[in-house]
């Protein structure tokens, strides 16, 4: 039996500056939070009569959890569909329920006020004076509302063109990826880092539009292909404001997507602008059946001139905010009286004010009065932002907790790598020393048996 | 299991944001004196508060207009007091004027008195408060008498409605209650004027019993102001219980317990204090500081 000390020695060498190398890439990278902690793959070389004859690397590879990612993906795009859905909501419920407290109800409270006054002094034009006012405050408070909330809803679609921009950017790179990989392994190659690039971007797909990834890097969105092996089909958006649309371009056609179905930030961008549209729809639609009814009560009514039919607001009839009659002057106010010939008595500014305890004004909200009606809509999207806020926040808990795991696997902990590297670097000096021995061996061997 | 160092410092600055969050809203709550500050917070606390505040805001209307129709009624009921009193004179020179021992020029100076009652009368019949005609229905802005005792006024009356469905009237329909230069209290009083100018007795005794009619249609109408008045301090006087009402229903729905909310505050003050000093004993572990 012949054993060639040198040879295990020197593969020994190989083996200890792969591992060293690798560590100082585990250490170089600690703080990358894409980085998966690389290893080197050893197996003994089998010599004469099966014994090892020194060490052979395999090749490096990268610590793996792909269960745990593929949860962190699906919870991560959660997370961003409530933080995008919670933004949008959040600032919608600002313009429902401004701090200051200048809201609709305050407003519908104030004109029933003005109201009770003006029946108490029909005749006084500065109690008239400031009845306008109140209506004219509701109205402008409507108006602002509405305008406000379709700002928010107009700022949640513009965002949606370049979230696509972005998808169709990391689903080009994906594909690339997966065309290097395949190329890399195919030459016995981990393709570790390239594999961490790849993770990354479906991360970003997940996170972007909830897409999903197998393990050959294949993404999928909602059941509709982006990535199949070295290609990216392109998201495209289609129509514009409340009818913005997605759509995937084939080869052939196009191939319509369900926005309701779309995760990630741009399904919660898209959700987001979705309910601040119906919010807005919903405080115009209050708006609009209280003025109609006190419209219809005012024009039933005779003003301090005598005359009658006169509307206090103009309503659109499509469900847009109502504006105050620019004709309506302390004089043709109907509130003054019931019925013609007797101006003055207050009649009418006690039927419009008996108006506040009505309820039967809003068919979406039965059997409450204006005010409970539109607190009743501030409690339903108080709760929209409080599920959106909480879902939001119970979801980043468990990114983070997913993530805490998946880094226990395959993170970088810089105390295990040092004494990794002290233990590599004692190998490396022991393999010297071994060929070091070897070298002494033969040159002893040499001189004396000459 | 390994601890990767990146999965370590992130979760430690985690837990400062949300011990900074927890912070910053309680600090919120404790300068707003309200736990529910937005609908999220609480959207059922919040609506409810929203319903308090309207009605709140109704009450506040309704001490507003409640003191001004107290003070409106209170000045009307002087002026019908004065009225009163006008009747009383007039009723004591008539009942000497029809006694029959007055001679011509003395039946005349009674004429002469009744003559200025009637404008005592006319002069509480256009009583106002805050530019309001107090005797004229709901012509509330021009006198309702002319100094003949023409009546310009209206049958129909103001009233207001109150928040809790109290209806109260606010003035007085004039005619019903001191008449005209043709009838009533204002005629009568003319009447007795002319009869004691000229000497005509009869007339006089007359005028005794119109004059006794008129007092008794003054002291109904003092009597119907007087239930109003009563409604109107009702209201004024349940404001501020309903109020306080209000106001504690406001405060268990939405309030801060600041008790509760200085104890959190302390804890999480603690919790950050921790949380720091954890930070700066980990930068001492790996072991690069102990190898270097």
């Amino acid at each position: 039996m012949s054993v060639n000390i040198s040879s295990i020695g020197i593969s020994g060498i190989y083996a200890a500056e792969a591992q060293i190398a690798a560590a100082e890439s585990n250490i170089t990278n600690a703080s990358n939070p894409n980085y998966s902690a690389e290893s080197v793959n050893l197996q003994a070389s089998a010599g004469n009569g099966g014994l090892a004859d020194g060490v052979e690397v395999l090749g490096t590879v990268n610590a793996q959890a792909p269960y745990l990612s593929s949860e962190i993906n699906s919870t991560q795009a959660t997370d961003s569909y409530n933080q995008a859905l919670s933004q949008a909501t959040t600032a919608a419920q600002q313009i429902l329920a401004p701090s200051s407290g200048d809201d609709l109800s305050s407003a519908i409270q104030g004109m029933f006020d003005a109201f009770t006054n003006l029946s108490a002094s029909p005749s006084d034009s500065t109690v008239g004076s400031a009845a306008i006012a109140a209506l004219d405050q509701f109205a402008q408070i409507d108006q602002n509302m509405s305008s406000n909330l379709a700002s928010i809803a107009s700022g949640q679609y513009s965002q949606v063109s370049s979230l696509v921009a972005e998808v169709n950017q990391a689903s080009s790179q994906v594909a690339q990826l997966n065309q290097q990989i395949t190329a890399v392994q195919a030459g016995g190659q981990s393709g570790a880092a390239l594999l961490d690039q790849r993770n990354a971007l479906v991360n970003q797909l997940a996170s972007l539009v909830g897409a999903t990834s197998d393990a050959q890097g294949d993404v999928n969105m909602g059941g509709v292909p982006l990535v199949s092996g070295a290609s990216a089909l392109t998201l495209s958006t289609v129509g514009s404001g409340d009818s913005l649309g997605l759509q995937v371009n084939l080869l052939n056609g196009i191939l319509p997507i369900n926005v309701s179905q779309l995760g990630g930030t741009v399904g919660g961008v898209l959700a987001g602008a979705a309910s601040v549209v119906q919010l807005q729809s919903q405080v115009n639609g209050i708006a609009n059946s209280l003025a109609t009814a006190l419209n219809t009560q005012a024009a039933s009514g005779y003003g301090l001139d005598g005359s009658t039919g006169t509307a206090l607001f103009t309503v659109s009839g499509t469900g847009g905010p109502i504006a105050i009659n620019p004709s309506l002057t302390e004089e043709n106010l109907g509130a003054a009286s019931t019925a013609s010939g007797v101006p003055g008595d207050g009649s009418n500014a006690i039927a419009l004010a008996g108006l506040a305890n009505s309820q039967s004004l809003f068919t979406s909200f039965p059997n409450t009065t204006p005010i409970q009606a539109f607190s009743s809509l501030t409690a339903s999207f108080g709760t929209t932002v409080q599920s959106a806020s909480d879902d939001q926040q119970q979801a980043a808990a468990s990114v983070q907790s997913l993530t805490q795991l998946q880094s226990s696997i395959t993170g970088v902990s810089l105390n295990q790598q040092l004494t990794n590297l002290v233990e590599y670097q004692n190998v490396l000096e022991a393999c010297g020393q071994a060929v070091q021995a070897a070298n002494n061996i033969t040159t002893y061997l040499i001189q004396n048996l000459n | 299991m390994t601890i990767a160092d990146l999965s370590l410092f992130s979760s430690l600055g985690s837990s400062v944001d949300s011990t900074e969050n927890n912070l910053q809203q309680i600090e919120i709550d404790l300068a707003t004196g309200k736990d529910v500050n937005q609908p999220s917070d609480n959207p059922t606390a919040y609506a409810g508060a929203q319903v308090l505040n309207a009605e709140q805001s109704a009450i506040s209307n309704d001490l507003l207009l409640g003191q001004q129709t107290q003070s409106q009624l209170n000045t009307a009921s002087s002026a019908l007091s004065n009225v009163s009193d006008a009747i009383n004179s007039a009723l004591s020179i008539a009942t000497e004027g029809s006694n029959g021992i007055l001679s011509s020029s003395a039946m005349q100076a009674l004429g002469s008195q009744v003559q200025s009652i009637q404008q005592e009368v006319i002069g509480a019949a256009n009583s106002q408060y805050g530019g309001v005609y107090l005797f004229g229905g709901d012509q509330v802005q021009t006198p309702p008498y002319s100094a003949a005792g023409a009546y310009s006024g209206s049958a129909a009356t103001n009233s207001v409605t109150f928040s809790n469905g109290t209806a109260v009237q606010t003035n007085v329909d004039g005619l019903a209650v001191f008449g005209d230069n043709s009838t009533g209290l204002i005629a009568t009083l003319g009447a007795l004027a002319s009869a004691l100018n000229s000497g005509n007795q009869s007339a006089v005794a007359a005028a005794l019993t119109q004059l006794q009619a008129a007092l008794a249609t003054v002291a109904t109408a003092q009597g119907s102001l007087g239930a109003n008045l009563t409604a109107a301090n009702s209201v004024v006087n349940n404001v501020p219980g309903q109020g306080t009402t209000l106001q504690a229903s406001l405060q268990n729905l939405v309030g801060t317990d600041v008790a509760q909310a200085a104890a959190q505050e302390q804890e999480g003050l603690l919790q950050q204090q921790a949380l720091v000093s954890l930070g700066s004993e980990l930068e001492k572990i790996p072991l690069i500081n102990i190898l270097a």
